[in-house]
């Protein structure tokens, strides 16, 4: 009885430590010779809404999206974006509609999309701030 | 012979550099489909773009269409749109255009562009953009705007400024060109569209301008109707808003149509056009109810109605809406003998041959729309 009390209060206390990983920071990741030296969140947000067309600096970027149910594309839509999902694919169906801009490439989780940056760059990422390392540049971080 | 090898040697580095921008090209392929039934309850003709619909029911409206978007650099894009309207069997150059990105603020448009100078003007054949079935016919059908605007786009250029400010961004377009149909020329159409948008909240206003000339390919008698308006100077004022807050979402649009000219037989006529629609809806997750209220009405007694729209959107996964509405229209009897130009007479409403005029007319309408 009392095991299974404890058992219980563990799961609890997982659960909440899985609450605090699913809201994670967020690091935003360029090639290390990126030459750009810092982004704020607005120019982030104009960048992966396509409104900006390059890095505040004037050099090209490509950027990448996590695939749909990640925890950091949830975190970057509602910490970044300040978009749903819904109000995202109709905001893209007026982007690409209008010939304005298409949606980021979808590359993958957070291991691909570092993985991705290192070999583009003019890449722009986003990824959980714990997998972060000297391989790429963290241009912003996203509490 | 060292001039032939100068060319090889030059074609073959225009080869390479030309493989090597193609490779670094980046191209996307889209599309959307809108399958769209309607019928009315009464066997009058209701004109819409694009298609008329009566009561044996229509399937004249389902588009299909797609879209190409090419990257070429982060200055320059390419994009271009073709669409196909079942009821004329046709494939349409919808538009396509180049824009030239000078720097963060300014860009440079030219090609066919879509009409900027409404609130969803640029994607209005695009069903799963908006919330209705078809945008408010008071206000987006070509019936209405034609005379003082294409309501289609535009062979020409423009000039857009864009700039970020702390609470919205702003964007300022001046347009200018013509457009050449089988239906209507316009010699002139040009413009200025204000945007001011953030995270909730899109304002367009716009002041445009077109002078209408009638093309040769126009049978006499449309002609002789049409010769009323054509070499005229017409104006459309337009404001708009759109609000996109937790679960609501609104939409309300302003359209006034105006020119002064002389008619063929010396009298003196008048456009004077004013129309406006507001949208309701809420989202309960996936479903979204709305309301709408529209109404036109000639300011000398030509065409005029108002009309109440319930309508529900069902979405299904992230590309797929599922659309219901029904529509009460009250269309009036045009008044034959005001100062109006005879393309804007005889009809009650945006209807033809209704059976008892200035009743109500109930149209039932179902659309499911797609984007790929």
């Amino acid at each position: 009885m009392n095991k299974l009390k404890i058992n219980r209060w563990a799961a609890a206390a997982f659960g909440l430590l899985l609450t605090g990983l699913a809201q994670a920071e967020l690091a935003i990741i360029a090639h290390p010779d990126n030459p750009e030296p810092a982004l704020t969140l607005k120019q982030l947000k104009r960048i992966y809404l396509a409104k900006a067309k390059t890095f505040p600096q004037g050099g090209a970027v490509r950027y990448a999206d996590q695939r749909e149910g990640s925890p950091a594309r949830a975190e970057f839509l509602s910490k970044v974006l300040k978009k749903r999902e819904k109000q995202l694919s109709t905001y893209w169906s007026k982007m690409i509609f209008t010939g304005r801009g298409t949606p980021p490439e979808v590359v993958g989780g957070d291991a691909e999309v570092k993985q991705w940056v290192i070999q583009h760059p003019d890449g722009l990422g986003y990824i959980d701030a714990r997998q972060v390392d000297d391989s790429i540049k963290v241009l912003l971080l996203v509490p | 012979m060292k001039i032939k090898q100068q060319i090889s040697a030059l074609s073959a580095a225009l080869a390479m550099t030309l493989a090597h921008n193609v490779q670094a090209v980046d191209l996307k392929w889209s599309g959307f489909l809108n399958t769209i039934g309607a019928r009315t309850n009464d066997s009058a003709v209701y004109l819409h773009d694009e298609g008329n619909i009566d009561d044996n029911g229509s399937f004249e409206e389902s588009t299909l269409g797609l879209n190409a978007i090419v990257t070429v650099s982060e200055h320059l894009s390419l994009a271009a749109q073709i669409a196909s309207a079942p009821s004329n069997n046709s494939i349409d150059f919808d538009w396509g255009f180049g824009t030239y990105n000078l720097n963060e603020n300014w860009a440079i448009k030219a090609g066919r562009v879509k009409f900027p100078g409404m609130l969803v003007s640029e994607y209005v054949r695009v069903g799963y953009a908006y919330p209705w079935i078809r945008p408010p016919e008071a206000v987006y059908s070509a019936s209405m705007a034609a005379p003082a605007m294409g309501l289609d786009a535009y062979d020409g250029g423009a000039l857009v400024y864009q700039v970020f400010g702390d609470n919205f961004d702003y964007s300022a377009e001046v347009y200018g060109g013509g457009r050449a149909t089988d239906m209507m020329d316009f010699d002139k159409m040009y413009g200025l569209v204000l945007r001011a948008s953030n995270d909730i909240l899109t304002l367009v206003g716009s002041a445009n301008w077109s002078t209408m000339a009638v093309p040769g390919s126009v049978d006499p008698m449309m002609a002789a109707m049409m010769n009323d308006i054509a070499g005229q100077d017409m104006l459309m004022l337009n404001a708009g808003i759109t609000a996109d807050w937790n679960d609501f979402v609104l939409y309300a649009e302003y359209v006034r149509s105006t020119s002064d000219f002389v008619d063929t037989m010396g009298r003196n006529d008048s456009v004077d056009i004013t129309s406006w629609y507001t949208t309701l809806g809420y989202r309960f997750g996936n479903l979204m109810p709305h309301v709408t209220y529209q109404s036109l009405e000639h300011g000398n007694g030509g065409l005029e109605q108002t009309g109440w729209t319930a309508g529900l959107r069902y979405d299904l996964g992230r590309s797929t809406a599922l659309k219901l509405e029904w529509q009460r229209i009250e269309p009036k009897e045009a008044n034959a003998g005001a100062n109006v130009p005879m393309m804007l007479k005889n009809q009650f409403g945006l209807f033809e041959h209704l059976s008892t005029p200035s009743d109500e007319v109930d149209l039932v309408s179902v659309a499911v729309n797609f984007t790929f």
